[in-house]
């Protein structure tokens, strides 16, 4: 026999009232307790009387039963995953990931300073000393003839007009490791070149219109 | 929870594996179930048999079903269209006033019934429901009250305690209390069922 309480909680499930969790223990208690299953039965077709559904036909007790031993035979329909929409939300996600690793390679490699991404960037000098002008020497050409140095704002200077920066020292290109190490992608390069004699002004001028 | 709330908390306890959760779906819609196909198969015997068919469907398909709409509804149509297949695989043609799917929770079609019930479940649907009625006229004004708020009007524990002026666990005991009065006095006719 069952106790009270569990037939109260039963009224209670199926008027909704029942906390989630006391409803799962219940459930297990229904699994091995008929005549609280035959409650739950006549206490449905109760509420179908009260409400007048002429409808509802009385059910014979041995329905549900035949039902029950069906379907304890019958494999558990487990809820199926909409793979559909999980591999659209997968190719989302990879396309997303792909273009932000591609937009921190891009930001990593290219040369700081503005300039074609190929070409040299090119340090602007002050006015009378050194003009600097794209050299069309890309960096790669020269990654494999010298140790290219870094310079830092610190200790970068602007050079006077026809002086050239000093080679590098003999001795630390023979002693150097492999190019790469010395090679610092995000780190800007320049070359400068003696300052080209200035176009008079006129010639600069556009045609009239 | 609502009445689907209910459906759905048992729907999603099949999907996890329990069975008895199925079974307490079968036992509170195969009234109406059995009615609908009552509509199509005049036979008691043949009709169980379509509606034990009918819920195995429904169990084997409950992977499939989220719950978009009610339960019932969704049980409804494939009770429609099982009846109507067994009908066809009969070499039998299936009547064309189907009750819209829309109108299946609301759904009482006394005439229709009336026309197609048969005579011994009409008559035992009259009987049990003459004994509900005198259980509850018969039972104390608080009981009666209770129920018939619940039941009749759909009012949840809270809106009941409040036209009742008590605390929820009092109306909830009520309720419990109301049923199993009214039980004891069909538990006789359902069992010669």
């Amino acid at each position: 026999m069952n106790s009270p309480s569990h037939r109260e909680d039963l009224s209670a499930l199926l008027d909704g009232e029942l906390e989630r969790s006391q409803a799962a223990f219940l459930l297990r208690r229904l699994q091995h307790d008929r005549e609280l299953r035959e409650s739950w039965t006549h206490w449905q077709l109760i509420g179908e009387c009260l409400r007048g559904n002429r409808a509802a036909v009385p059910a014979p007790a041995a329905l549900a039963e035949r039902v029950r031993e069906a379907v304890t035979a019958a494999p558990v329909p487990r809820r199926r995953v909409d793979w559909l929409g999980g591999l659209r939300w997968a190719a989302g996600f990879a396309t997303a990931a792909v273009v932000a690793a591609s937009a921190f390679w891009y930001v990593q490699t290219r040369p700081v300073g503005g300039g074609a991404a190929e070409g040299v960037p090119v340090l602007a000098a002050g006015s009378g000393a050194a003009e600097v002008t794209s050299s069309g020497v890309r960096a790669a050409d020269l990654r494999r003839q010298l140790p290219l140095l870094p310079v830092s704002s610190r200790s970068s200077r602007v050079l006077p007009s026809g002086e050239f920066a000093p080679a590098p020292d003999p001795e630390a290109w023979q002693k150097a490791p492999p190019v790469a190490p010395l090679y610092f992608p995000s780190t800007q390069y320049i070359i400068v070149l003696p300052a080209a004699p200035r176009q008079p002004a006129q010639e600069r001028s556009l045609p009239a219109q | 929870m609502s009445d689907r709330d209910v459906d759905q908390l048992l729907v999603e306890r099949v999907q996890a594996g329990d069975q008895t959760a199925f079974d307490l779906l079968v036992r509170k819609y195969q009234h109406r179930i059995l009615a609908v196909i009552g509509r199509f198969i005049r036979d008691p015997a043949e009709a169980q048999d379509v509606a034990q068919e009918v819920f195995l469907r429904a169990y084997r398909a409950l992977g499939n079903f989220r719950g978009d709409s009610a339960f019932y509804t969704w049980v409804y149509k494939i009770a429609v269209n099982t009846a109507k297949n067994h009908l066809v695989a009969q070499s039998r043609r299936p009547p064309g006033d189907d009750v819209a799917i829309e109108d299946a929770v609301h759904f009482t079609a006394d005439s229709q019934l009336k026309d197609r019930a048969t005579p011994e479940n009409e008559l035992l649907r009259q009987e049990i429901e003459r004994h509900v009625t005198a259980a509850v006229d018969d039972l104390p004004e608080e009981l009666r009250m209770a129920i018939t708020l619940r039941e009749v009007d759909g009012l949840s524990y809270e809106e009941i305690a409040e036209v009742m002026g008590c605390p929820i666990g009092t109306v909830r005991s009520r309720i419990f209390r109301a049923r199993e009065a009214i039980e004891r006095r069909i538990r006789p006719l359902l069992s010669e069922n």
